[in-house]
């Protein structure tokens, strides 16, 4: 009897636990999957609710989320896919931020070869630049832009040295899918030096060896990384992935993004306007 | 179709061509041996063949990529030849494009060398033919389906390799920019019709082709067994 009456209070019981908890489905852009499980216990702890992380390139996830992936938040690492969902009324606009802009840093693990300017792309002596896919990547976009603003750069160096740095780098270009990949070709020694995230130096802990370049935030557009609730008709999942994104921008999680080689400062003013 | 999409499908045929040929040479003493061996390295190195075909096309890539890289053995060797570093080379593919496509090759040259069993070869042995006469003259014609079968799930199974590729490539555009890798950024840069496109031809290429392996298979088999039937007389 006495087992009985347990299990009837477990059973009322159970529903509101489990409604009180819900378990989010978290769709990220490679670059930022370590950073979010750094920020995953924090958030866990702070509202009871689970992360069930899910990381892939941001074009990936975008067509799963088309195509009815059950995720409830969209991590990515560009604005354009998240605003395609916004557009299609897949996501919604008002939950919209930028939760962190990327950091492009050119880096070798020999320590001779980039001395904290873009002198070595002028001088080209190597044989491969490791870039991720300009066409798929954001932070392959970033580099590109780097290079071809360089190319065009007043002429204080020279002009014939500056005005081929396209053509002369252009045999020499691997391409990554994604960041992860073009890390992956640099810290394998296959390219020299590549342009990569400085949240992969920090999480490598590599930010102390080799010879690296921080790319001036003027040769590049801001790499801007768009967060979105995707709509659902769950209402309770909804309101625990709008508690993810205030959870994002509580100075906590900005100070953890910050830290993992992220900028975030000039963002926590737009969010707020919204 | 874009030109570029071209060059890519063309840059796709010549690895499928470069890697089936070599395949056919490599494979062909491989499959016989292991045909006719009672060695006890038979079984070890009929595994050590069949690992491609288990194994993440990833794994291949990922130790590829740190063997013919500049601290691996086969880039210290490459290095010391004077050729530089494999990787992100038309050459480095067709190197990984052999060991991923090698069961495709030997599997079916086993099958058939295996039928072909010893009495043919007696008999040839008896009218006065040597070992190399045996297999040129009696074994290459009586396993000409299963030749045919190698080459073209050789070549099939080549085009439609990716994560090797993908690890080892670098997307260098007449290099190592393969149809696969095209179809992957086409679909990573929402460019769904190219990739329709590109998908549905390969689609058809590999129906094609599997319907002509299993044709030859099924013509082969009555002329094979006649011969085998004069033979042994």
């Amino acid at each position: 009897m006495i087992s009985l009456r347990t299990i009837g209070i477990l059973l009322a019981i159970l529903p509101a636990q489990i409604a009180l908890a819900e378990t989010l489905n978290v769709a990220v852009a490679a670059n930022f999957t370590q950073t979010l499980k750094q920020l995953q216990p924090l958030f866990e702890q702070q509202s009871g609710h689970q992360l069930q992380i899910s990381s892939a390139s941001t074009g990936t996830l975008y067509a799963q989320i088309v195509h009815g992936a059950p995720f409830d938040i969209f991590l990515a690492a560009d604005t354009q896919r998240p605003q395609a969902l916004i557009d299609d009324d897949r996501a919604d606009a008002k939950s919209a931020l930028i939760y962190a802009r990327g950091v492009l840093v050119l880096w070798s693990p020999d320590e001779n070869i980039i001395t904290n300017d873009s002198s070595v792309l002028t001088r080209a002596n190597f044989n491969h630049i490791a870039i991720a896919n300009p066409n798929t990547a954001p932070y392959g976009i970033a580099a590109q832009q780097v290079i071809a603003h360089l190319d065009n750069l007043p002429p204080q160096y020279g002009v014939e040295k500056r005005a081929s740095l396209r053509q002369k780098l252009s045999g020499k270009i691997v391409q990554g899918e994604n960041i992860a990949q073009t890390w992956q070709f640099v810290v394998s020694g296959n390219a020299e030096l590549g342009f990569i995230a400085k949240s992969q130096l920090i999480f490598s802990g590599r930010d102390n060896s080799g010879s690296h370049w921080e790319i001036p935030n003027s040769l590049y557009q801001p790499i801007e990384q768009m967060a979105v609730v995707v709509k659902s008709p769950d209402t309770s999942k909804l309101k625990a992935a709008n508690n993810f994104m205030q959870f994002l921008r509580s100075n906590e999680a900005r100070e953890v993004i910050r830290r993992y080689g992220y900028n975030v400062g000039d963002y926590s003013a737009k969010a707020s306007t919204e | 179709m874009t030109p570029e999409n071209y060059s890519t499908a063309l840059l796709t045929l010549q690895l499928a061509a470069a890697t089936s040929v070599i395949l056919l040479l490599l494979g062909t003493p491989l499959a016989w041996w292991l045909a006719r061996t009672h060695s006890v390295w038979r079984r070890p190195v009929a595994a050590l063949i069949a690992l491609p075909l288990v194994l993440p096309p990833t794994v291949l890539g990922f130790y590829l990529l740190i063997a013919l890289g500049p601290q691996g053995w086969v880039g210290q060797l490459t290095q010391f030849l004077g050729i530089g570093t494999l990787t992100f080379s038309f050459t480095g593919l067709v190197i990984a494009s052999v060991i991923y496509s090698l069961p495709f090759t030997v599997q079916p040259l086993h099958g058939a060398f295996s039928q072909v069993g010893r009495r043919p070869l007696d008999v040839a042995a008896t009218l006065g033919a040597s070992p190399l006469q045996q297999f040129l003259w009696v074994v290459v014609p009586l396993s000409r389906s299963g030749f045919i079968t190698a080459g073209l799930l050789t070549f099939a199974h080549t085009v439609g390799e990716f994560g090797v590729v993908l690890m080892i490539g670098g997307n260098i555009t007449g290099e190592t920019r393969v149809l696969s890798i095209a179809i992957y950024d086409h679909v990573e840069a929402m460019q769904y019709s190219d990739a329709h496109w590109l998908s549905a031809s390969l689609l058809l290429f590999s129906f094609a082709i599997l319907l002509l392996v299993n044709s030859t298979g099924r013509r082969n088999k009555q002329p094979h067994e006649i011969n085998l039937v004069t033979a042994n007389e």
